[in-house]
């Protein structure tokens, strides 16, 4: 039987390559604000392009943080995807001062714009992840970095030559990525593989 | 590394100095071939949609984000907020833009505010004229009187999160870029910078990484003619030291 992979809809960005990359991989995908469904389903991302601030009051609007919450519990993978990632931080400075999900002790900053690459920071870079020796180019399009207090759950970094910021963070069954896996090519698409393999 | 699609009524074209289009074949099928050997980045152009007050790109864009998973950008023939909303909708991630952005540069400020600034990126058709380069507009056939490094600062400063920059004088020629624009170019701005416009060999590649500066390089006739495969010159480039996504 084909496994269920929801994308949690809280109305931020464009998320039609994470639905086709799912397809590709032959489960099925739904993008669902409710409830049961995503309790339900055996595994669940939450996406997400935009403002840390609007991204929050969109999940609390749906009281989608505990949801995520109870997911998180019941042990199923879950995957966090730039924005999506970010929130599942202990906070934001993004414009206003915002709490986000605190899964993660750490919380979300802007990229200096001074250190001579520019912000937003948009393009390819190589990622080094902490249980690979392997390295090899994502896809990023960030304003904001998360700072992780406990470096403990610093999975993959990225040092650009003018910057080293987080790129994964792992705890658990929750993983989140800075960059797109599903706009990094066959290397990205692996990512989303091995969170499938996971179910 | 990227694919410069340009299309015409569904078929890939290219043509030399934007003129005497070849019809090639179906774009989803280049656009397919190129991402399993491993591109950056597709650039989708409609070569005569400023002509037409169109883009019917969004069904090409539909197919290919289905078996493509790198970044694709839209252009031709943007006019509207709507436009946009419609090619990010069928899955494109960023639109370049250029006869509108001429009409109407604050086009450029608003897009930016509503999408973004990283998916509005600015295109430039540069011809050269007795006191440095010309901006053109609707695919190299018309005169704007603007000044490109005038008008690169310019995008700039409206929130362009890219510049493409196409050579009309080298496009499809493939003999080799216009090096000394491109440096007089990236030196007025700090967004990343596209170059586009004379790749026909390898060399020609590996010159313009060395003698000048800027971020991405986007290839049409070489591809499309199977001069040469993303492999070989990923190969090549990193044989060279070239900072290349592996």
């Amino acid at each position: 039987m084909k496994k269920n992979v929801c994308i949690i809809d809280y109305k931020v960005g464009n998320i039609r390559s994470l639905i086709n990359a799912l397809i590709s991989l032959n489960v099925n995908v739904s993008l669902t604000d409710d409830h049961d469904e995503i309790l339900n389903s055996d595994a669940v991302i939450l996406p997400g392009v935009g403002s840390f601030h609007h991204g929050m009051s969109n999940l609390l609007d749906k009281k989608l943080d505990q949801v995520i919450f109870d997911f998180i519990d019941s042990g199923k993978p879950v995957m966090g995807i730039c924005l999506g990632m970010q929130l599942m931080m202990k906070s934001s400075e993004e414009f206003v001062k915002t709490e986000g999900l605190g899964i993660f002790d750490g919380h979300v900053k802007k990229l200096p714009d001074d250190l001579g690459f520019s912000v937003p920071h948009i393009g390819w870079e190589q990622v080094n992840f902490t249980d690979s020796s392997e390295t090899y180019d994502y896809f990023f399009c960030h304003s904001y970095v998360a700072m992780l207090d406990n470096k403990n759950h610093m999975y993959a970094e990225c040092d650009n030559g003018f910057y080293k910021f987080c790129a994964a963070v792992m705890k658990e069954n929750v993983v989140g990525y800075q960059f797109h896996p599903e706009k990094s090519g066959k290397y990205g698409i692996k990512l989303i593989q091995s969170f499938v393999n996971k179910i | 590394m990227i694919s410069r699609i340009d299309i015409k009524n569904e078929h890939v074209i290219k043509g030399i100095q934007f003129d005497g289009l070849r019809k090639l074949g179906d774009p989803n099928r280049f656009a397919k071939k190129y991402y399993e050997q491993g591109i950056d980045e597709i650039v989708f152009m409609d070569a005569v949609a400023s002509l037409y007050d169109r883009n019917n790109l969004s069904h090409i864009i539909r197919q290919a984000c289905k078996e493509i998973f790198v970044p694709i950008t839209v252009g031709g023939g943007i006019r509207t907020v709507k436009d946009i909303e419609n090619a990010l909708n069928s899955g494109a991630d960023k639109v370049a833009i250029n006869t509108q952005a001429i009409k109407n540069p604050d086009f450029i400020r608003q897009a930016s505010r509503i999408f973004g600034s990283q998916c509005i990126v600015g295109s430039i058709e540069a011809k050269k004229n007795e006191n440095g380069w010309e901006s053109y507009i609707d695919n190299g056939r018309d005169k704007t009187g603007k000044n490109i490094l005038d008008w690169v600062c310019e995008l700039q400063e409206l929130g362009a999160g890219e510049i493409l920059l196409t050579s009309v004088d080298r496009d499809g020629l493939q003999k080799g870029f216009d090096t000394k624009l491109i440096n007089k170019v990236s030196s007025k701005i700090s967004i990343p910078l596209i170059i586009s416009g004379g790749a026909g060999n390898l060399t020609h590649i590996t010159d313009v990484c060395k003698e000048a500066s800027f971020d991405g390089i986007a290839l049409g006739s070489v591809l499309h003619y199977d001069k040469l495969s993303v492999e070989q010159i990923k190969k090549t480039m990193m044989k060279e030291n070239i900072r290349v996504r592996a």
